[in-house]
């Protein structure tokens, strides 16, 4: 009887690891192994930061493939060691892989094998592609302005100091490459605003008169509050609403209508921004209220988050203060619906719910490939 | 035998949500389309419109038959920065800690954790996924420096965090190094 159960525990586990196992490699066709492989056809190649990939169509009867590359064209695998950074991948199972890491601007021409057990094909035709580099500075990513190291106990030093611990915000990105940045307007580090008129009429940076600031490098355009018990009014509330999204799973919940305090128009955002557009305020009528990945983008990170050096510079005329709310709505929502909403106060991001109410910054354009709203 | 196979059959289950998946809301649009990526073959995919290339393992792991492999990386901020200055990562050796605007465009806020899963995979098995960002912030009226962090579970906003707590990290190349 135990030998019984032995045995029907070890077929048991068989089972289960059989079940439990998921996965599995697809399996080519079954040829017989003496069949001669043909080179794989259909070639695609990219290239990446230091990375290709590159990709074919599968060889009945392959059992693996080897890639061969080197920087000079026509390689093949009797001539690719002679050949510039010359070199072979074998024993590939998939039809699919990355070669990394590479040389950035350098031309790599690749060409590869099917494998069985009997034979490697002969070189399939050959591709080539140059690995290359998007500089940050041709991208929408904004950086923070942070300058500071952290000395890796309590304190922000100089990144030249003794101590300083490197691989910090200020280490990379636009901020590390204020020499090369050629600016379209200006701004405190590697930020690059030009203000604009009510009518979207550029000012000098000097400018105190602006209804706006486009941030050159994000693309987006920002509402600047203004002191003048109107419209723009910087200590302005809002209660949340918008009728172009549903809030908490598919309950008819559009948030708070006019539950605020402000001038110019119902206290709500959604009343806000049709007030706003209605304006063709600095030229435009696609007002919204911006995400949280948009609104960090426009905050100046120093030491003290709070010390937002783009109201120091007057870019942000009036900051959003208020004795009650030093906070902003974000039109962003989270998937936790008890949770619905973010704010945005002095640099950090928290979630809130309806029943509150807050200042709100309009923007418009587009981020990171979409309209965010 | 049953009690055996009961047991088993538990590790099994154990052992297939050893790490989780990201939920997501049907009725959001993705802030963070898979169709913005590019996936490559060695655990890293980029982003087609910041050109950063990212992990798709948490600091710590590495990418083996195309999965995550190892103990995900959980330490304070020195450390972190640390482990990811020596990181070696599909051959690649400038892996970093994202600043808040970089961790901010791979934050998938319609899912939960907030993560696009298509790109990073095996979440840590925890309901407490904070990662730091690399972007200091002093505070010295309470502890000091330290730094933003994003929390995948809850809220998944940016905030200020003590330099001495341990959380995990995600890992970002590119993006121009002095």
């Amino acid at each position: 009887m135990k030998i019984f159960k032995a045995l029907c525990f070890i077929w048991l586990s068989m089972i289960l690891i059989s079940c439990g196992g998921g996965g599995g490699q697809s399996i080519d066709k079954i040829v017989p192994v003496d069949t001669p492989v043909t080179p794989p056809v259909g070639l695609a190649v990219a290239g990446f930061n230091q990375l290709l990939d590159i990709t074919w169509k599968r060889v009945d009867g392959a059992s693996s493939y080897s890639i061969y590359f080197a920087s000079e064209p026509n390689v093949n695998k009797d001539n690719y060691m002679t050949l510039s950074d010359g070199n072979v991948i074998s024993g590939v199972a998939s039809n699919a892989f990355s070669i990394a890491p590479l040389e950035n601007g350098k031309t790599y021409y690749l060409s590869i094998t099917a494998v069985n057990l009997k034979e490697e094909s002969s070189n399939s035709y050959e591709v080539s592609v140059t690995p290359n580099y998007m500089s940050i500075l041709n991208s929408e990513v904004n950086d923070t302005g942070q300058t500071g190291c952290f000395d890796g106990y309590y304190n922000m030093i100089d990144c030249g100091d003794e101590g300083a611990l490197i691989g910090g915000d200020s280490s990379y990105g636009r901020d590390a490459l204020m020499a090369q940045i050629k600016k379209l307007g200006d701004g405190p580090e590697s930020f690059d605003f030009t203000k604009l008129d009510i009518h979207g009429g550029e000012l000098p940076y000097e400018s105190t008169s602006h209804s706006c600031v486009k941030d050159n490098v994000t693309g987006l355009l920002w509402e600047i509050k203004k002191n003048d018990e109107q419209l723009h009014h910087y200590q302005a509330l809002y209660s949340y609403y918008s009728t172009d999204k549903k809030f908490i799973g598919d309950l008819p919940f559009f948030g708070i209508k006019n539950g605020g305090v402000c001038e110019g128009s119902d206290c709500d955002t959604e009343s806000f921004i049709n007030a706003v557009n209605d304006e063709i305020y600095c030229g435009y009528t696609d007002w919204r209220v911006p995400t949280v990945r948009e609104l960090n983008t426009f905050n100046h990170v120093r030491s003290h988050s709070i010390d937002n050096v783009l109201y120091e510079e007057g870019i942000i005329r009036f900051d959003i203060q208020h004795e009650y709310s030093n906070t902003t709505w974000t039109s962003t929502v989270p998937f936790d619906a008890l949770k619905p909403m973010f704010m945005f106060y002095g640099g950090r991001f928290a979630s809130m719910d309806f029943f509150k109410i807050h200042n709100t910054r309009l923007v418009r354009g587009s981020y990171l490939g979409a309209n965010d709203d | 035998m049953t009690k055996l196979s009961v047991v088993l059959y538990l590790l099994l289950i154990f052992v297939n949500f050893n790490s989780i998946a990201a939920d997501c809301s049907s009725y959001l649009d993705r802030y963070v389309p898979t169709s913005r990526f590019v996936i490559h073959h060695n655990g890293t995919f980029t982003d087609k419109v910041t050109g950063l290339m990212w992990s798709r393992c948490f600091a710590g792991m590495i990418w083996v038959n195309d999965k995550c492999e190892g103990d995900w990386l959980e330490s304070n901020l020195e450390e972190s920065i640390k482990q990811a200055n020596h990181s070696v990562y599909a051959g690649f050796t400038d892996w970093r800690i994202p600043n808040t605007n970089e961790i901010l465009t791979i934050i998938e806020y319609s899912c939960y954790p907030a993560v696009n899963d298509d790109l990073i995979k095996f979440l840590p098995p925890t309901t407490h996924i904070q990662v730091w960002t690399n972007t200091f912030v002093d505070d010295e009226a309470t502890w000091g420096v330290g730094a933003y962090m994003v929390s995948l579970n809850y809220g998944a906003g940016l905030n200020e965090w003590g330099a001495t707590s341990e959380m995990f990290s995600l890992h970002v190349r590119g993006g121009d190094k002095i």
